[in-house]
Order: C-alpha cells, then structure tokens, then sequence
C-alpha cells in the first residue's frame, strides 16, 4: 500500500515511531497500547468533562438505517455531489503522496 | 426476594473483568440477553474515559456532538466485531491481562482503536469501509503490544512544549494526519480520495495539508532535539 520508493531517505513526511507514540502520551492520537491507555485514565478530563447528556443513556445497539444528520451530512459540506454521481470508489486506492520536497 | 441484580443484568454483571465481558458480547448468537447485558456493562463503565480521549483528539475536528456519535459508533462496532470471534474463551484468553488494570487497559485500548478506525471512515467512501474493518481488527488484535510502559513525565512535558510552538494550521495538519500514520514505513499512506476530503475538512487543499504536516514534523524534530529529548523518550539535559 505504501510506496517506499518515494517516500525518501530524508523522508520528507517521515515521522519517527518515538514521536509518533508520544504524541499518544499528550493525546494527539487516542490511546491505544496498555502504557498509552494507563497514562490517559490520569488525565484531568476523566473526572471533570462534561458528557453531552446523550451519552449518559446507554445506546440502541443498531445504528439507523440511513440519517440525515450525521456522516453524510459531514462530508456533503465538503463534498455536495458525494454520491452515485460523485466521485468513483477506487479498487486500489492510490495513495496521496509528495513529489518533490515543496516547502524548501 | 428478587435479587436487583440478578446475573444475566447489566449490573448484575458489576464484578466482570472487561475480558469477560467481551467474551459474552461474543457469544451473542446463543446468548443475546447476555451479550446485550456484557455490552452495557461496558458501556456505562468505560464511554466516559472513551469520550475524554477521542474528544482531545477528534473533538475540534468533529464538534462535540460528532464525538458523541463517534463515542456510539465506536461501541456498536465493538458489539458487532465480537459477535464475529468464533471462540469466546478465545477472545477472553487474549485480553487478559495479569491483572485487573491491564485486563481493562487492554480492552480500552481496543476500543481505542476502534475510535480511530471510525474516524478514519468518515472519510472513507462507503462501500469500502465495512471489509477492511474487519481486516484491521483482526491485525490489530494480532500485533498491538500488551506489556504496559510507564510514561516519562519529562519527555512528555518536553512534547508538549514543542507542539505549543507550532502553528494553529501545523497542528491541525498533523494531528488529523495521525490516524493514517503506518508504522512499518514511519510515514503517512493516505488514499487520495480521503486525503481530499480529509484536506477540506481543514479548508485546504491536499498538498497544503501534506505541507503544513511536514513543516510541523520538521519543526518538532528541531525541538525537541535542542530541548535535549532522546529517542525513546529520554530527556539528556
């Protein structure tokens, strides 16, 4: 999926792995390995969020079957023609990658 | 008397570990009433601490309300991708942990990645997003680590310094970016239909996003390497 070839040596999007699991620690990323969760259950929000009041109450299990609201909307703003007459679903996605290094 | 919580209820189900819980959601073609009651005993334990960190991550992406839906969502495909594990005490055995903290730690982490999957989906066209879920649940549950590492609270305040330095729009570009980081190549493999929308979520276009993503890796890299933090998370200085 990931084309090495051009990704680079100086690796112009590269971001280490170190970085990339702090950026867990602060919260840039959700918490996902046990040390990353153990870190966020201390974090000040657990006690003091406030909840939108729909959370309070345990869901439906089955999501709707379409919604008006809610992720079609989210894209439409971006995207109004989304859809059968949008852009096409691709097999294989090609990747969004750099050319050459544009921000020297 | 009646016990108020008898077993087979949501409360009754009070004293389960997270693992025991998602080993009932498991079965839930033999035992709904079970698997409903394991999922809301999940539920009302852990959508608070689920909320917390998909807001600090997502939330001014998504609005709090687009949290909340992602909080739901999130929960729902927990339920559903168990109901997919053939063997429940199979899917016991793998999360837990040696002890009650890293058991439930394990299971958060889980539905941690199922958050950020979600995430990722808004931007994916339909038709794409239920198949490859299933094939990333089943690498994730493969290959995250379980060992649990304490965290240096000097590397991080040192971070969290050098993200205060970027720029609203570095930030932003980098933080949006990091659901579709991939670790083997330490880089980000966005489809270019996502990074489209992705970038106009942000009111830019994909290779401002892709440029703004760098200049903030770059600038991060320059501080925390003056600010004396090492590889690994060690501070020198």
């Amino acid at each position: 999926m990931t084309d090495r070839k051009t990704a680079g040596p100086g690796g112009e999007d590269r971001l280490r792995a170190e970085l990339h699991r702090a950026l867990g620690q602060v919260g840039w990323r959700v918490p996902q390995s046990a040390g990353e969760v153990k870190s966020a259950e201390q974090w000040p929000e657990q006690q003091t969020q406030r909840l939108p009041s729909r959370l309070s109450q345990v869901p439906e299990l089955a999501a709707p079957v379409k919604t008006v609201t809610g992720e079609r909307s989210f894209l439409a703003r971006y995207f109004p023609e989304e859809g059968p007459n949008g852009s096409e679903p691709e097999r294989q996605p090609e990747l969004d990658r750099d050319g050459p290094d544009l921000d020297r | 008397m009646d016990d108020p919580h008898p077993p087979g209820s949501a409360a009754g189900l009070a004293p389960a570990s997270e693992a025991d819980l998602l080993c009932d959601m498991a079965g839930q073609a033999a035992r709904p009433a079970q698997a409903r009651a394991a999922w809301e005993q999940l539920y009302l334990r852990h959508h608070r601490y689920v909320f917390v960190v998909t807001h600090r991550a997502y939330g001014s992406f998504l609005g709090e309300d687009g949290t909340a839906d992602l909080v739901v969502d999130t929960f729902r495909k927990a339920f559903e991708w168990a109901g997919r594990q053939d063997v429940p005490e199979e899917l016991r055995a793998r999360f837990t942990g040696e002890s009650p903290d890293e058991t439930r730690r394990r299971v958060l982490g889980w539905l941690g990645a199922i958050a950020q999957r979600s995430f990722q989906d808004r931007f994916r066209e339909e038709a794409r997003r239920g198949e490859e879920f299933q094939e990333f649940a089943e690498q994730w549950a493969g290959e995250q680590p379980l060992q649990a590492a304490d965290e240096d609270p000097r590397a991080t305040s040192l971070v969290r310094a050098a993200l205060a330095a970027l720029t609203p729009d570095e930030a932003e570009a980098l933080r949006v970016s990091l659901p579709w980081y991939h670790a083997e190549s330490q880089s980000f493999a966005v489809p270019r239909g996502e990074a489209a929308r992705v970038a106009a979520l942000l009111g830019a276009s994909p290779e401002a996003l892709r440029q703004r993503r760098y200049r903030a890796i770059r600038k991060l890299e320059r501080s925390l390497e003056e600010s004396g933090y090492q590889a690994r998370g060690e501070v020198t200085s």
